[in-house]
């Protein structure tokens, strides 16, 4: 397959979306098993408490913080290549962005999970949203965690829609190609798309105009998510640095995890490798470069803040984090996120394709690291010295975090058999038209 | 009720209220059931408290109570403020007698032993195995009878002796381990009087003692106590100085101004330095009666034992010097650190000591004759040695645990299996009455009726305060002991029951007591009160020349032979009554914060030259027995002396809940509904079994030093769970304090705790010496000049608080009430009492030691423990501070919840409000004192511990946060009834359960909007009071006034 053609990408993406083969089945009972640890553990938390997460007084937050945020700094890469990059029309985004869509669908899907985890009585979680009831209660709209209920659902609801409106085309495509049920099924989602001049150009409209909604969720989501930390007055959290760094942040670990998918879904269908090209990755290569100077230059400048600013519960802190005895992950944190994707700078190393999945597994490890840090360390470490703690992880928090991939990789299993992960009218687009030769 | 309502006033007409259910019918017939659901009483309102008056009967010191009972049953222990002794207060030890009444360890009915199967019987069966164990006796009067007990006082002790006597006669002992026959002893030999005199703390200006724990479990410690604090507190500039001398600190020693440290067994020698010294500077006391003083003291090696002590000349002066008042010090000495082999000499000792000041009739007053301690040693070996030989046909043993609380060396337990029929008297199932043939419970002293006669003068009602707590088939002493007379044709014995033999008694202390009133008005009176009492008459003695006869035996030195103290605390005794209560053994350990555990105090350098580490687990080997423990390596004990806790060890029934420690955090731990059983463990290492059986051959108190044969590191970590945190690494952690071989437990400049400092300053007004050159700046606040960030918080206008309430541009929201509340660093001693009165008053569920060890422990209120370095000496200081919910003004948990669970009240109160509560935690988090706490599951109240649930708090279950509300219900109570009355509360009407119980008086509650509360009074006038973190702006309702130091020192 030396060239694409239009014919080319159908047929990959076509024979992406066969039946499920051997490898699939094995691959989704091992996600499916991954999840029901995850459930399995989850209920025994609900029959029995938090007893058995390592949270503790005064650590009241954890691991499951910690995942909320991993998993919400995921979805904004998919956002962040969906949107952004189409509205400054980055060409490497094409070949990638179906699938980092879906990603930040099912990321999104994942971390609203954790703020109900976390909760006490997760079967009350329901009075986190305002509703009118008989007994005259209502929220309170001064809690961050209440700003964290509308903008998770806000960006759900935009990524969702954007995702399927982004793939009308495509199942149209699909629902062309197949009879029967399956035909009728595609049928639906795809809105009688016909394809036709006047349809394209209000497609394009309504796209640009989500891209545009959806841009700047990307900024605003994680800057609320932030704020759940940067509202308290605990040295750690209590810093104004927390939004943009968050942003950085989340790109990076989202980028990373694009890698982390990509990588092995372009080996696991043949046809891909030649539409996702090396030098797309390349691309995301890069964007992981950007963003972790950026998130290094965060961490310094919260450790020089803590200097100058001459807090003594600052300064404190921020000594603690590197040498009190949680050090290890915060020196984990900067070998992963500070000092592994300098390596990138190297072409290289950027092309090849094992070293770029190493290094985007270590992205995710470090940035997973970051937000427990952010979360374990300060609490740890708080105003008053007596109630000073430290954190082990427990069974079900370990059970639930596994639980969490294997919920996230369930849906991804399902959608590359169901939809065509790779976007195929606009794969079309970047190519030359396959005009009949002059002479012909 | 009148409308001069006040709390005390409000006690008394409860009390009042529940005297009079009791007497409804007293002329005729006596009533046996307190409430009698069927038929209740006229001021019996369901959801209303009532409040009877009684005696604690936990220690001998006979405290007065108050117990507060809700439905019939007793629900909290408290103070009563008419005892003239513990004045209404109560110690950590007294508010757990609650968990003696509900004890899941009591024993459910009578018990019968045949051929060693238990068997449930009957109580008429019971008695009447008795009643024939006693026929072949009665005329023999072989004296085959053991009766072994617990100290008593009052009409009981000669009750059981007219019985005894009619039954044949035999042996009555008490049994009581706390060491304070040696002070008995020593004033008769000194004054000619074995007695233990009044220690006026409260007159003394100076204090010097000798290792006695009087602030914990020796003597009266409510008593003594309250009296330190007032001796010891600011007042009008001044305050008292106290000195520690002994090879180890505990709560008591970490009070004084000074500790100084020596090897046990030396003391007496020091006191004796300090005696010649003393006539050096010629007291108050005629020269022929110095002369044989000066003799005797010559006649000493005391020269040469002081070198051996490392006490210098100009300290021993200096001790000498401010000792020397005319009256107004105090020597005191005792407690198991000082419990030697030569106990009585030590006594001796500071009698001359307080002699020679003139002390004698100023702040040792005789006449008192306190009752307190047990039988000697010698006489309970005798009769273990009689035991052996057979020579008692019946054993009586009455809530006392011999077997577990002698030296195993004593060989009680194998005397106890030669007697041929053993009766086990006790309330509870311990270790002793397992090896009884016939287990017939008696009532807990709070179901049953009973008096005790504390000191001369003072007689003290134990009202049964309920009716036997459902489960449980006892019956009370007295009523068992006349039921048997009563059967045996005994004379004397003919009263219905042992309340009507009580009042027949009380009818002979009327006239004692020169009260003329009808004896029914008399009673009923007493009974309100729990007491009646005049002042004793103080008497002043000659000092007696045969004391002269007393050679004291010099320290011993250059042995290398390390000596294991077994020490008592403010939670548990050497007689473990309360090693198997809960509540006193989750509360931290005021020094060492350690829960749920025996550790053994090393000090640093005999740690290194053991090469043993903190936190480590050794095995330690005296002649007696082997045990292994963790290692707590403490800077506050002598070296080459290592300190065990006594009184733990005993087993403890508890929930089994599972726990993932020391387990793989990545299988699951499952624990179904069926799993969490009540079951015993142990908890511990009893110490007893570490000593030999000795004594002080004077006294016969029990020599609480054992010789170590070996610490031998294990080589593995502990399984030692402590409360505190601080001891992990910080930017602050003073590398010198770890270098030796200490963790730096300071609070890292933080500011929790302030001090100002009185030194040349005596007598300046306290305003002087918080703002100018005595205020040492060793803690956090800063004077503006000095700021080096805006995060630096400033010196505390302490008068805006106050000043704010005034103003009308602030809104008036808290109107007319304010609840805020001041702690008094300076008064507070650590001793725990208000954390187990919060436990009680608030349903706060016990977790146990592996949640404890992951922070999850649930008590609202905790005490604070840091030891700073002091920057002139380099010595490490104790400070205690108590924390509970700071109820912000401008609180961080609030904002934080998303759904309203937590929010301002318009008293000012952070209310809680459980059943809105998801459970986000973030309240917590954003919590800078670390005050929330979070039910990461349910726990459970052991049966029938269920019973003393407070109903007027909610029991929390999985999944909420919780916390102090400053007894938000107490609050409630009181506004409904001066609601009703159409008024507003008034000061003092409402007393939180910490503030309650504080034993010296340091916690003040109450309302900042009335101008005439002493908490306005307070936080408006007080120059020392501060409030912590301010810098956060949190705007804490509670104000802490700042600990005054002597000179800057503190031990």
């Amino acid at each position: 397959m030396s060239q694409i053609t239009y014919g080319t990408i159908n047929d990959s993406v076509v024979e992406s979306m066969v039946p499920p083969g051997k490898k699939w089945i094995i691959g989704f009972l091992m996600v499916l098993s991954a999840l029901s640890m995850g459930v399995f553990a989850f209920s025994v938390q609900l029959r029995h408490g938090l007893e058995w997460s390592g949270i503790n007084h005064p650590i009241s937050w954890g691991v499951y913080i910690t995942n909320f945020v991993f998993w919400i700094g995921i979805g904004h890469a998919g956002t962040l290549i969906s949107a952004v990059l189409y509205l400054v029309r980055a060409p490497f985004r094409n070949s990638i962005y179906r699938a980092s869509e879906a990603m930040t669908v099912f990321a999104v899907m994942t971390a609203g999970l954790f703020p109900i985890i976390h909760l006490g009585r997760a079967w009350f979680a329901y009075w986190l949203m305002p509703y009118p009831n008989q007994r005259e209660l209502w929220v309170n709209f001064k809690s961050p965690l209440l700003w964290d209920v509308f903008a998770i659902s806000t960006y759900m609801s935009v990524s969702i829609a954007f995702f399927i409106l982004g793939l009308i085309p495509d199942l149209a495509a699909i629902r062309d190609e197949s009879k029967g049920l399956k035909r009728f099924l595609y049928s639906i989602p795809a809105l009688g798309f016909k394809g036709t001049n006047h349809q394209w150009i209000h497609y394009m409209r309504g796209y640009l105009l989500f891209a545009a909604i959806a841009t700047p969720l990307v900024f605003s989501v994680h800057s609320i998510v932030s704020w759940d930390f940067a509202m308290s007055s605990l040295s750690g959290w209590h810093s104004t640095i927390f939004a943009p760094y968050f942003v950085a942040g989340a790109i990076f670990s989202g980028c990373a995890m694009v890698l982390t998918i990509m990588i092995p879904l372009r080996s696991a269908f043949p046809g891909f490798s030649a539409i996702i090209s090396i030098k797309d990755l390349g691309g995301m290569a890069k964007m992981i470069i950007f963003t972790s100077l950026i998130v290094t230059y965060a961490y310094a400048t919260e450790f020089f803040i803590a200097y100058y600013s001459g807090a003594k519960f600052e300064r404190a802190l921020f000594w603690f984090r590197p040498f009190g005895e949680m050090k290890w992950y915060f020196w984990l944190m900067v070998f992963c996120n500070c000092l592994v994707p300098v390596a990138l700078w190297f072409k290289k190393l950027r092309n090849n394709l094992p070293t770029l999945f190493i290094i985007s597994l270590l992205v995710n490890v470090g940035m997973w690291l970051e937000r427990f840090n952010i979360v374990g360390t300060s609490l740890a470490h708080g105003f008053d010295p007596f109630a000073w703690g430290t954190y082990t992880f427990e069974w079900v928090e370990i059970w639930i975090t596994i639980g969490s991939f294997g919920w996230f990789f369930m849906w991804f299993f399902i959608f590359v058999k169901i939809m065509p992960s790779i976007a195929v009218a606009e794969m079309k687009e970047t190519l030359k038209p396959p005009m009949r030769k002059k002479n012909e | 009720m009148k409308t001069s309502l006040n709390r005390r006033n409000f006690l008394k007409m409860s009390a009042v209220g529940g005297a009079a259910a009791t007497l409804a019918g007293c002329q005729s017939d006596p009533v046996e059931k307190l409430i009698p659901l069927l038929v209740p009483p006229v001021d019996y309102v369901p959801g209303k408290s009532v409040h009877y008056a009684t005696t604690c009967m936990e220690c001998s010191a006979a405290c007065g109570l108050v117990i507060r009972t809700r439905e019939g049953r007793a629900i909290k222990a408290e103070g009563n403020p008419h005892h003239p002794v513990s004045k209404g207060r109560i110690c950590a030890q007294g508010q757990s007698i609650l968990q003696g009444l509900y004890s899941p360890s009591r024993a459910s009915g009578p018990v019968y032993v045949v051929d060693g199967i238990r068997k449930a019987i009957r109580w008429e069966d019971g008695i009447s195995l008795i009643v024939s164990k006693l026929k072949p006796l009665k005329n023999k009067q072989g004296k085959r009878i053991l009766y072994l007990g617990p100290p008593k006082s009052g009409t009981f002790p000669s009750l059981l002796s007219s019985w005894m006597k009619q039954a044949g006669g035999g042996t009555t002992l008490e049994l009581d381990l706390m060491s304070v026959n040696s002070v008995s002893e020593a004033n008769r030999l000194c004054f000619g009087s074995a007695e233990i005199p009044h220690y006026a703390l409260d007159k003394a200006e100076f204090l010097l003692n000798f290792g006695s724990d009087f602030l914990e479990s020796w003597l009266n410690p409510v008593q003594l106590t309250a009296d330190f604090s007032e001796m010891h507190s600011l007042n009008n500039g001044r305050k008292g100085e106290f000195v520690h001398v002994g090879p180890h600190v505990t709560l008591t020693g970490s009070n004084a101004d000074e500790w100084i440290s020596c090897a046990p067994g030396s003391e007496t020698y020091i006191a004796l330095a300090v005696c010649r010294e003393l006539l050096e500077h010629p007291p108050n006391i005629s020269r022929s009666k110095i002369k044989p003083i000066r003799t005797y003291l010559d006649s000493l090696p005391i020269d040469k034992s002081l070198d051996k002590t490392g006490i210098s000349k100009p300290k021993i002066n200096e001790l000498a010097k401010k000792f020397n008042r005319k009256g107004k010090s105090l020597a005191l000495a005792g407690g198991n650190c000082v419990a030697g082999a030569q106990a009585t000499d030590l006594q001796i000792a500071v009698n001359l000591l307080n002699y020679l000041a003139g002390n004698i009739g100023e702040t040792v007053l005789f006449g008192a004759d306190y009752k307190s301690g047990g039988s000697s040693l010698e006489q309970i070996d005798g009769a273990i040695q009689k035991m052996k030989a057979g020579r008692f046909d019946l054993v009586i043993i009455e809530n006392v645990n011999p077997v577990f609380t002698l030296p195993k060396q004593s060989g009680f337990e194998k005397a106890l299996k030669k007697a041929p029929f053993v009766v086990s008297l006790s309330t509870e199932n311990d270790e002793t009455s397992t090896l009884a043939d016939l287990h017939l419970p008696t009532s807990h002293f709070l179901e049953s009726w009973g008096d005790a006669k504390p000191r001369n003068g003072l007689f003290t009602i134990q009202q049964a305060v309920m009716d036997n707590v459902p489960q449980f088939d006892t019956m009370g002493l007295g009523d068992l002991f006349l039921s048997l007379g009563n059967q045996m044709e005994f004379r004397g014995f003919e009263a219905a029951d042992f309340q009507q033999y009580l009042k027949n008694a009380w009818s002979e202390i009327q006239k004692t007591v020169k009260n003329r009133q009808p004896f029914a008005r008399f009673w009923n009176e007493s009974l309100r009160k729990g007491c009646t009492y005049r002042n004793f008459t103080p008497r002043s003695l000659p000092l007696r020349s045969g004391v002269f006869s007393r050679k004291p035996v010099p320290p011993e030195t250059g042995t290398d032979s390390i000596t294991l103290l077994a020490v008592n605390s403010n939670l548990h005794n050497s007689n473990a009554k309360g090693g198997n209560k809960t509540w006193l053994l989750e509360t931290p350990h005021p020094l060492t914060q350690v829960v749920w555990d025996s550790w053994l105090e090393v000090n640093p350098q005999t740690a290194e030259r053991l090469s043993i580490k903190h936190g480590e687990l050794v095995e330690l080997e005296t002649s007696q027995s082997k045990v292994k423990l963790g290692v707590w390596v403490y800077h506050g004990i002598e070296d080459n002396t290592v300190a065990i806790p006594a009184g733990l060890g005993r087993s403890v029934l508890f929930p089994t809940y599972k726990s993932s420690r020391g387990r793989s955090k990545f299988i699951p731990i499952l624990e179904s509904g069926d799993d969490v059983k009540v079951r015993p463990r142990k908890v511990g290492i009893n110490a007893m079994e570490l000593l030999p059986w000795k004594w002080d051959f004077l006294s016969g108190d029990l020599c609480f030093q054992g010789e170590i044969k070996s610490i031998r590191s294990l080589g593995k970590a502990a399984d030692l769970v402590t409360m505190d945190g601080q001891h992990r690494l910080d930017i602050n952690t003073d590398q010198s304090i770890i270098d030796r071989g200490l963790a730096d437990r300071s609070q890292k400049g933080r500011g929790f705790i302030q001090t100002v400092s009185l030194g040349k300053t005596q007598g300046h007004d306290i305003d002087h010496a918080s703002k100018g050159h005595h205020l040492k700046k060793r803690f956090y606040t800063v004077p503006r000049e000095n700021k080096h960030s805006f995060y630096d918080p400033m010196e505390e206008n302490v008068k805006t608080h106050a000043a704010m309430s005034d103003q009308i541009t602030t809104p008036v929201y808290h109107d007319p009430y304010k609840w805020e509340i001041a702690i008094d660093l300076d008064r507070c001693i650590g001793c725990s009492a208000c954390v187990i009165a919060c436990y009680a008053e608030n349903n706060i569920p016990m977790v146990g030691k592996n949640r404890a060890a992951l922070g999850r422990e649930m008590s609202w209120l905790r005490i604070s423990r840091y030891f700073e370095k002091n920057p002139e000496t380099g010595k490490l200081e104790t400070y205690y501070s108590p924390q509970m919910c700071q109820q912000c003004d401008n609180a961080g948990c609030e904002p934080v919840c998303p759904v309203y669970a937590t929010y301002q009240t318009p008293d000012g109160l952070n209310a809680m409000i459980y059943n809105r509560c998801v459970g986000t935690r973030y309240c917590s988090n954003n919590c800078a004192f670390a005050q929330r706490r979070f039910n990461w599951r349910s726990y459970q109240f052991p049966s029938p511990l269920h019973l003393q649930l407070n109903p007027a708090v909610s029991v929390r279950s999985k999944g909420v946060m919780e916390k102090c509300t400053f007894c938000q219900h107490r609050i409630r109570e009181m506004k409904d009834i001066a609601r009703d009355q159409g008024r507003t509360i008034r000061d003092g009407e409402i007393q939180t359960a910490c503030q309650q119980a504080c034993p010296a008086n340091a916690i003040v509650f109450g309302n900042i909007k009335d101008k005439n509360s002493q908490i306005y009074r307070i936080k408006q006038k007080n120059k020392r009071k501060y409030t912590q973190l301010a810098e956060l702006n949190y705007q804490p309702a509670v104000s802490y006034l700042k600990k005054v130091n002597l000179n800057n020192r503190k031990a």
